[in-house]
């Protein structure tokens, strides 16, 4: 479904492009991670690197498919993904010199839908582990009793069988012999020989 | 729907012979009796069912037609009518006569019918929308 948001994975891993530390480090180029040491008149710790996952320029994605979008890649369309991003209730940041990291393919997903999913090969439907829904089984119940149907319904089903045996044989696909409909025939023929009918009987109900 | 003590003894001779399997002799009385009580539908439906044993299938949808008109609740009328249009391949048709029954009634006849055509062929395939059903 297009716009759609999506969000999956852990939290840990959406500044895994800085290491894990976005107060320390920027990505300005979207190739790697650098020390702030500008603003932050210390030593950075090891280079860091996304503990697994794929970093590619301008978007970085972590082990759970996470992808950090930098704005490096939107800035013109920054000022609408921040609104779409604290709409859709998502962390955003600014480091550095105005660079504005947005998490969350979702947050992109609404202002681009199906364009991020092509260019990350992830699909905007794509099944996400969700909590099982506490109400779904009261809907299957609910679902299950309407296709039932009860007992003031079977009339109508039974007109839906009708309606789908008639479809069957408007399709051409009845040609073949069905044994019980050449019995009810012959007990039909049979019932209606003159000399297997009461009359009398036959007056009353007539 | 009452029938004359004349009636009922031309229907006695129709009876006879149709135990004996003279068809066309059933029929010859059979057809007096009822263009003299055309408002039977017992007359009607015996007279279609010995005509479409004949293979005069035309005449005998025409009675048949008459029968169910005269008793719209009569399963028997209506399942004679019902085998003539399936057997002449107007199965569409002959579903509408089920159709139609089973509005005004219930039959367990019907039934099995329509549950041996879909079990027949279980999986149905969607059918265009100029297809379906107006209802």
């Amino acid at each position: 479904m297009a716009g759609r948001i999506h969000i999956s994975g852990s939290p840990t891993y959406v500044y895994a492009y800085v290491g894990n530390d976005p107060l320390d480090r920027t990505d300005p180029t979207g190739n790697t991670g650098a020390c702030n040491k500008q603003v932050y008149k210390s030593p950075c710790p090891s280079p860091p690197a996304p503990a697994t996952g794929t970093h590619i320029r301008g978007v970085h994605t972590g082990a759970t498919g996470v992808v950090a979008q930098s704005a490096a890649s939107t800035k013109s369309n920054s000022r609408k993904i921040i609104a779409a991003g604290m709409a859709a209730g998502l962390a955003t940041s600014e480091i550095g010199v105005g660079e504005i990291i947005l998490i969350g393919i979702g947050v992109y997903a609404a202002i681009e839908g199906p364009k991020i999913a092509g260019e990350t090969g992830q699909s905007s439907d794509a099944p996400t582990a969700s909590p099982p829904d506490p109400n779904d089984d009261d809907k299957d119940r609910a679902r299950q009793k309407g296709e039932r149907g009860t007992a003031n319904d079977d009339a109508h089903e039974q007109l839906k069988d009708i309606d789908r045996a008639q479809r069957q044989v408007r399709q051409g696909r009845s040609n073949q012999i069905i044994d019980s409909i050449k019995k009810s025939e012959q007990r039909s023929d049979n019932a209606l020989k003159p000399h297997n009918i009461d009359l009398d009987s036959l007056d009353d109900s007539e | 729907m009452s029938h004359t003590d004349h009636q009922k003894k031309q229907f006695a001779i129709a009876q006879e012979r149709s135990r004996l399997n003279d068809l066309p002799g059933a029929i010859e009385v059979l057809k007096s009796l009822v263009a003299e009580n055309p408002t039977s539908a017992i007359f009607n439906a015996t007279y279609a069912n010995a005509l479409k044993e004949k293979g005069d299938l035309g005449l005998a949808l025409e009675h048949f037609q008459k029968a169910v008109s005269l008793a719209p609740k009569s399963e028997m009328y209506s399942l004679g009518l019902f085998h003539l249009l399936w057997g002449q391949g107007r199965r569409e048709d002959a579903l509408d006569e089920t159709k139609r029954f089973m509005s005004v009634s219930d039959s367990d006849e019907y039934r099995k019918i329509v549950a041996a055509i879909n079990t027949h062929w279980p999986h149905e395939v969607p059918v265009p929308k100029s297809l379906e059903s107006s209802d």
